[in-house]
């Protein structure tokens, strides 16, 4: 489970180095193990800040986040052994194959060679990436390259998964099978925190959604609750709705 | 520590596959500049001294009016060879070095105590011819000298009249110089190979693997942003060392084909010269692994970077130039400070090959400290959210 409470974080300006933007501003949701929890919000609303907050990659200038009761701040490494993280635009090494990549992160993790070479074969056969496995990451589509960065965060097998954006650059059918995939895995009980800007995948995949805009969670709830909330029975709209702005008219 | 040699291998292996890596980190510094800086060397060199070790021709044209004088020559090493009258010709078309022209009316003049005159034929513009020339004037005068104090003797005078400066030349700087250019050129090759060896490196897996975004998943492995740091600086210290090597073993190699004589009063360099100087040059080589991770981290993209290092590399390289045009002198606060230090000390073990390691210590301490502080600035790079592009 993942919980966060009043999570404040600001940058620098760049050039005003003394002055500073606030990125997220008392942020605080709970995703839940066995459910999707969805972080939506425009470009720029913060969910990567506070995605990285969750998963220890930025310390939070105030306020608390738990990753299974481990404090992200005083716990690093646990949280980080219970968290598996699929960055915004996956990150994969290109000089690499994609089977060297997911092994790479597997010794990372502390796997031994006989369950890396185990884990990563599964890894490959659960992804479909036996046709793509043995080959350097450079020149692999933008579906490939989510795969081969999402079987490196399932690696360790951690029970709790963050992705940012995981669609972004897929195309249909590999969107339709990531969201099998994760469907299978919230099925197994894991826990799943998804940032997007896409409605229709929000309300396809989402148990449980939470509304950021300008550094704020706006407004947490179920994609039904939400559209109850705000009156509306289209989610787009609810989603308008609940960040303020106003309708436009047909 | 498991975590931190995983994180080294694979950005050795990683940067292996990079064949600009490659190629700057095992060709371009260690082998391609040691070619062309102790090419020339050697090739001049090689010219300069085999003109004065072996016996070389002299071309003498009128040879038959100087028996004793070709005589003398012979003994000098120069063998009279006659030549036509075409030889001014020849001369002028770079066929021939040298000829010296014995008038016919040589022998009459000699025989009376008179001025025989001896023409030495040459061309300025040759610069083996030049060389050539003031051999043969030497030689000459010297034979000149030799027969004025024998006819002063046979005079009843005292020849030492004709020499009224008793002159012996003691030059203490020529021979070591030589030898300290060969130190010079190995520090800079040492200094200048290790940066580039590890400049593509540390800017590809710092800056660059940020530019990729695939820093962000890395760091968010259950590991210490320490162990991350120190994996990444030891791949960039494997790459610096390699290229810190081989370059030593290329002017090692080069060196063997200076004549002995080129070297002077100098030391012969040989393998305990070398080993002394990579001991004292190793710090730097430490030091500069930390300085390319530091400008690398600091910098926003793999631009920046690149542009950063490439100004950057100006520092270790100016106390070449200072050391080269500036005669500053090896004092103990000189030999404390990083690279400017190191020169200064190559150019000792490089003069004497015994010189004492123990007065080494200083200088390698100070590089050393240096060192450590920017690993340390390096670490903590990697633990500010700036790491991360933010």
């Amino acid at each position: 489970m993942i919980f966060a409470e009043a999570l404040n974080k600001s940058f620098p300006k760049k050039g005003q180095r003394k002055e500073k933007i606030l990125a997220v501003e008392n942020v605080g949701f709970t995703a839940k193990d066995g459910q999707i929890t969805g972080l939506l919000g425009a470009n720029g609303a913060g969910k990567s800040t506070s995605l990285r907050m969750v998963v220890g990659l930025l310390e939070p200038d105030s306020g608390q986040a738990n990753v299974d009761s481990w404090d992200v701040v005083k716990n690093k490494l646990e949280v980080r052994q219970s968290i598996g993280y699929l960055p915004h635009n996956a990150g994969v090494y290109p000089r690499l194959t994609a089977r060297e990549n997911i092994a790479y992160f597997a010794e990372l993790c502390g796997l031994d060679k006989k369950q890396i070479t185990d884990r990563v074969d599964e890894l490959i056969h659960l992804l479909s990436m036996e046709s793509f496995a043995d080959r350097r990451a450079e020149g692999f589509s933008q579906g490939q390259r989510t795969k081969v960065a999402l079987a490196r965060a399932l690696v360790h097998k951690p029970k709790n998964l963050v992705l940012d954006e995981p669609t972004n650059g897929l195309d249909v059918m590999a969107t339709r099978r990531l969201r099998k995939i994760l469907f299978k895995l919230r099925e197994a009980g894991h826990c799943i925190l998804v940032s997007s800007h896409i409605m229709q995948e929000i309300s396809i995949m989402c148990d449980h959604v939470a509304i950021i805009d300008k550094g704020k969670v706006i407004m947490e709830n179920s994609v039904q609750g939400l559209m109850e909330e705000t009156g509306q029975s289209d989610f787009e709209e609810a989603f308008v709705a609940a960040i303020g702005e106003t309708l436009e008219e047909e | 520590m498991k975590g931190i040699f995983t994180i080294m291998l694979k950005e050795i292996r990683d940067n292996l596959r990079d064949k600009r890596s490659l190629f700057f980190a095992l060709v371009y510094g260690p082998l391609l500049m040691p070619a062309l800086m102790m090419g020339p060397l050697v090739l001049n060199a090689g010219k300069h001294f085999e003109e004065y070790d072996s016996g070389r021709e002299l071309h003498v044209y009128g040879a038959e009016y100087a028996p004793n004088l070709l005589e003398y020559l012979r003994s000098k090493n120069m063998d009279a060879k006659p030549v036509g009258d075409n030889f001014v010709q020849r001369i002028k078309d770079s066929d021939l070095k040298l000829v010296v022209e014995i008038t016919e009316n040589y022998g009459d003049n000699f025989n009376q105590g008179k001025p025989a005159k001896v023409i030495i034929h040459y061309d300025t513009e040759n610069q083996q011819s030049q060389s050539y020339f003031w051999q043969v004037r030497a030689e000459l005068d010297s034979y000149g000298r030799t027969i004025a104090a024998q006819r002063m003797s046979v005079r009843g005078f005292d020849q030492s009249v004709l020499r009224p400066l008793d002159i012996a030349e003691n030059d203490l700087s020529e021979e070591e110089m030589r030898s300290g250019i060969i130190a010079n050129i190995l520090m800079f090759l040492v200094i200048f190979s290790s940066m580039m060896g590890g400049f593509y490196l540390a800017i590809d897996i710092t800056a660059g693997e940020r530019e990729r975004l695939s820093l962000e998943p890395l760091l968010s492995l259950p590991l210490s942003r320490m162990q991350v740091a120190l994996g990444k600086y030891l791949a960039i210290l494997a790459f610096c060392v390699a290229s810190f090597i081989l370059p030593i073993v290329s002017v090692a190699i080069w060196a063997m084909f200076l004549p002995d004589k080129f070297f002077g009063i100098a030391d012969i360099p040989n393998a305990v010269t070398y080993l002394k100087i990579a001991l004292l040059s190793f710090p730097l080589c430490i030091m500069m692994t930390g300085f390319l991770m530091v400008v690398a981290a600091w910098a926003k993209s793999n631009k920046e970077a690149q542009t950063q290092l490439g100004i950057a590399m100006l520092f270790p390289m100016a106390p070449f130039f200072m050391v080269q045009f500036m005669n500053i002198k090896s004092t103990a606060v000189n030999n404390m400070i990083p690279f400017m230090g190191q020169y200064l000390l190559a150019d000792k073990i490089m003069f004497d090959s015994a010189y004492p390691v123990v007065a080494l210590f200083p200088s390698m301490l100070s590089s050393f400290i240096l060192a450590v502080i920017l690993l340390g600035v390096a670490i903590h790079l990697y633990h500010k959210d700036s790491i991360l592009g933010t």
